[in-house]
């Protein structure tokens, strides 16, 4: 008998609990995805996503880095200071000369979450139809939350090879919605809120 | 949400294990993106990877 064909659909929050080490049903089901065993696509936005957020906050903590060496600087003209603050500035300057590389390792990691997932390409049609839904009223109501779920309805349109999709969203509140349900319904696609369910759902089926 | 997974066993792929918490150590405060997603202390049911 053939092996089940099984995708599991995942977003933003997806790659954030892994690389902040959140919630280890999401690594698991990526050591999954590495094995082959299942697919695990994310959509492009989603990586945009994350990676403006990390250099948003890189970019906040250099910024806060330099404006507290400028003022030690200031302190330090004094000499009762200078001896005083002479390690704490040094310290932080060498946070600030790391930042960019630890920036690069952050980012790689993403990048590396990419590799082994299948990317679910951004485009003007995605952009446009979350476009409508916000002009219709429908859910989910923030705008990158539509552009993934525009991105989810993209992708599993036309059918596929898959006996089972799973798109699993850890955002209950913005996307547990009737509408929702019933347009992944449509398309053959269950949605989940919970990372255990995804991997007691997913094991059941694999045989793992 | 339960935890099916026991958080003390590593990933089978090394590129998992290099990536799992790569974030956490350089920059704590992407925590705050998270939404509904809590820090799990404890495996409710280990299960052998």
């Amino acid at each position: 008998m053939k092996n089940p064909k099984l995708l599991v659909i995942g977003e933003t929050n997806f790659i954030y609990s892994i690389i902040l080490a959140q919630d280890r049903n999401c690594g698991y089901l990526l050591d999954l995805a590495s094995e082959n065993k299942i697919d695990v696509a994310i959509p492009e936005f989603s990586f945009f996503e994350v990676k403006g957020r990390i250099d948003e906050k890189f970019k906040r903590r250099e910024d806060r880095l330099k404006e507290t060496i400028s003022f030690l600087n200031d302190l330090m003209r004094s000499e009762y200071h200078k001896d005083k603050l002479y390690d704490a500035k040094e310290k932080l300057k060498q946070l600030y000369m790391e930042s960019p590389k630890e920036k690069r390792d952050v980012l790689e990691s993403a990048e590396d979450i990419k590799s082994l997932c299948i990317l679910m390409s951004h485009n003007v049609d995605i952009a446009y139809r979350a476009f409508i839904r916000d002009v219709a009223n429908l859910p989910p109501y923030k705008n990158s939350d539509r552009q993934i779920y525009e991105s989810v309805l993209s992708f599993t349109k036309n059918g596929n090879d898959y006996d089972t999709v799973i798109f699993y969203t850890s955002d209950k509140e913005d996307f547990d919605h009737q509408e929702i349900r019933d347009e992944l319904k449509e398309q053959d696609v269950e949605i989940h809120f919970d990372s255990g369910n995804v991997v007691r759902h997913v094991m059941g089926i694999i045989g793992e | 949400m339960e935890e099916l997974t026991n958080k003390d066993v590593a990933f089978k792929s090394q590129k998992v294990q290099k990536i799992w918490g790569s974030a956490l150590k350089y920059i704590p405060e992407l925590l705050e993106e998270l939404k509904g997603v809590r820090t799990y202390e404890k495996s409710k049911t280990p299960r052998d990877w």
